[in-house]
């Protein structure tokens, strides 16, 4: 029983992290219809930022990598994206792959591609005991932390005027624009929204691992990419739960699968992906009727 | 009506020009020094795998972030069956039996690469052909990363988790030039052809396609078991000019540069498969270059590691604001107008236009 609590809660927080990102990848996905692969590289200048102000207090830490990630995510906007509006999916896609390697190897030119260690969060490590369950503090900050920023998300896109929009631009950016949504400023939301979904990874991952490489972010917002399309692109409720379904599925799959194929874990998850989308070519939470109608 | 060779010249006139204009280059740069030589052989692998990649996602209009592993497949094949036998019985033990006997020299290697690769590539579209849009690209980037793992952690493809040596480095420059050729003729046959064209319908509109009866599953399972066996052949001729295996050699970077050449020159088109391949191999030598510090005429810096990449992606970024629909915007080479025989452009040479409703002078511009 306590195995798996314990299994649970690793599970709940890797799943919580793949969420996060799953959300931050659907915002600009659902405004814009871009699937930006440089969402990966917002989560790893973000963690580069921890380093580069080292030994400044955690309050000044979070501030420099909010705003830094953020402004970042409004300049590949403004400098790409908003040229290119209009173009052809694949190009889009394309041109978030360029930026991703151009800031990739920017940080390379700076930083060098071995990986550096920084010491941020280093106290939350210390497994906290409660009962006989020995659970990692930032384990519970981190399902803390994204869970009340998806409360707040959640909050913002039911109550507020611009939240409203940004799911009206989301479901159907024409008829959204028609009826009034300024299409460029939703966009500016969308990606400052995923700015912050990027920083606040960045944060929470760097604490986790505490080593950073310029190709950090790949991996995980991959795993945020699939996520996003088996729970229905476009969809943000969905994405959450595509992401929480992908980092639970992880956590499942090591521990369950025999010793001889623990190496080809990422391979077996993949399989049932494929076949998730074979049934649901659409995502599993997209309901017939939204689908496209001829 | 009779067919001239005149009607045939500029029916091929397509295929005809790349492989021409590639004949050039490669005169130019075979007698240059080894380094520029190994650049060259790399280039044109990178024309062959951007090739084999267009056959599927620019005649389909589906997109595909798996390739790199079809690349890979051709490469293990291709690459371990050239290991001589000695060395192979000590790097890699636990081959099956009818992999230790047998040597293949470059071009069979090549063959059996492509087909090993061609078959699995067929397998894998009996699923994956079904989908199209953004899961299309998913569950071939699932494939992508199923493949990966296989290259990285089974025993039999490598002695301790890695690295093979051992292949044999005979890719040359004019070998691989016409390896390239075939492959154009090959892809240009297909884009021609009855299966092609049905495809490229689909492409263009999907329910009219269906309405007309085209099977489209059927379609594009051929066209990505044919692209895949293309890329594989690539693979093979990659692999002999390196000369050792390694599994990230075919993963998400080799995919998206291919992906990226493909729509820098023009996904809808096989002169857009080239030139894209051309200029962004061209454009990332060059920098590389400046980045050595060799010097590039009279430039002469010396720029830090990872300078040259972020030029790379800053060009990739430009030509695709500047140019969205590709540096060739979806078109073929066409014969020059006052070359063709009175009527002639009527004829053959209008077929090869694309669907998108291009004017005949249009296509001249290129020309």
């Amino acid at each position: 029983m306590n195995t798996i609590l314990q299994y649970g809660i690793d599970a709940i927080s890797s799943a919580a992290l793949y969420g996060l990102l799953a959300l931050g990848l659907a915002m600009t996905f659902g405004v814009a219809r871009i699937v930006n692969l440089a969402f990966s590289e917002l989560v790893m200048v973000g963690s580069y930022l921890i380093l580069a102000i080292e030994p400044a207090a955690w309050p000044l830490v979070i501030f420099v990598v909010l705003v830094g990630v953020v402004l970042l995510a409004l300049l590949m906007e403004r400098a790409v994206f908003r040229p290119l509006r209009g173009a052809d999916a694949t190009t889009l896609l394309v041109a978030s792959f360029g930026i991703s390697l151009l800031l990739e190897n920017v940080v390379t030119a700076f930083e060098g591609t071995n990986a550096r260690s920084v010491n941020f969060g280093a106290a939350l490590v210390a497994p906290t005991h409660i009962g006989s369950l020995s659970i990692a503090k930032l384990d519970l900050v981190t399902i803390a932390v994204t869970g009340s920023l998806l409360l707040a998300l959640t909050v913002f896109f039911r109550r507020s005027s611009v939240g409203v929009q940004l799911r009206a631009a989301a479901a159907d950016f024409e008829m959204a624009e028609m009826l009034g949504v300024r299409s460029t400023r939703m966009i500016v939301y969308a990606f400052a929204i995923s700015g912050v979904t990027a920083a606040v990874a960045a944060l929470l991952l760097t604490a986790q691992t505490g080593t950073l490489t310029p190709t950090l972010g790949v991996q995980p917002v991959l795993v945020a990419v699939v996520a996003t399309v088996i729970g229905g692109l476009g969809n943000l409720p969905g994405a959450v739960v595509g992401g929480l379904l992908m980092g639970a599925a992880g956590t499942v799959l090591s521990v369950t699968l025999p010793a001889g194929l623990v190496p080809y874990q990422g391979g077996v998850l993949y399989v049932l992906v494929i076949v998730v989308l074979l049934a649901r070519p659409h995502g599993l939470f997209t309901r017939a009727s939204s689908l496209e109608r001829i | 009506m009779t067919i001239s060779p005149r009607r045939i010249i500029a029916a091929l006139w397509p295929v005809l020009s790349l492989v021409a204009a590639l004949a050039v280059i490669v005169a130019l740069l075979a007698n240059a020094s080894p380094a520029v030589v190994a650049y060259l052989v790399q280039g044109l692998v990178a024309a062959i795998t951007v090739v084999g990649l267009y056959v599927f996602v620019g005649n389909s209009g589906v997109l595909s972030l798996g390739h790199a592993a079809f690349m890979g497949v051709g490469a293990y094949v291709g690459g371990i069956a050239s290991i001589p036998l000695v060395e192979r019985a000590v790097l890699l033990p636990s081959l099956p039996g009818f992999a230790q006997h047998h040597v293949l020299s470059l071009w069979p290697a090549a063959v059996l690469g492509a087909a090993v690769a061609g078959t699995i590539g067929y397998v894998i579209a009996i699923p994956v052909g079904r989908l199209a849009g953004l899961a299309a690209a998913i569950a071939t980037l699932a494939v992508l990363q199923i493949a990966q793992d296989v290259m990285n952690n089974w025993g039999v493809l490598s002695s301790d988790g890695g690295t093979t040596a051992g292949v044999p480095v005979d890719s040359t420059a004019w070998g691989t030039w016409l390896a390239l050729a075939i492959v154009i003729a090959i892809a240009y046959l297909y884009q021609r052809s009855r299966w092609g064209i049905r495809l490229r319908a689909s492409r263009e509109d999907l329910v009219a396609a269906r309405s007309v009866g085209i099977n489209i599953v059927r379609e594009r399972r051929f066209a990505f078991a044919l692209s895949a066996a293309i890329v594989g052949f690539g693979g093979v001729f990659y692999v002999h000019s390196v000369g050792t295996l390694t599994g990230p050699d075919y993963y998400f970077a080799t995919s998206f540069s291919m992906l990226a050449m493909l729509v820098v020159g023009g996904i809808n088109s096989l002169a857009g498969a080239i030139t894209g391949a051309v200029v962004l191999t061209t454009v990332t030598d060059a920098i590389a270059r400046l980045q050595n510090g060799q010097g590039l005429g009279p430039l002469h810096l010396t720029l830090p590691n990872g300078v040259s990449a972020a030029c790379v992606a800053i060009a990739l970024i430009l030509i695709l604001i500047l140019r969205p629909a590709g540096l060739t915007g979806g078109r073929e080479v066409q014969m020059p107008r006052r070359w063709r025989a009175p009527g002639v452009g009527d004829g053959l040479g209008s077929g090869t236009q694309e669907p998108d409703g291009q004017t005949p002078e249009q296509a001249d511009v290129l020309a």
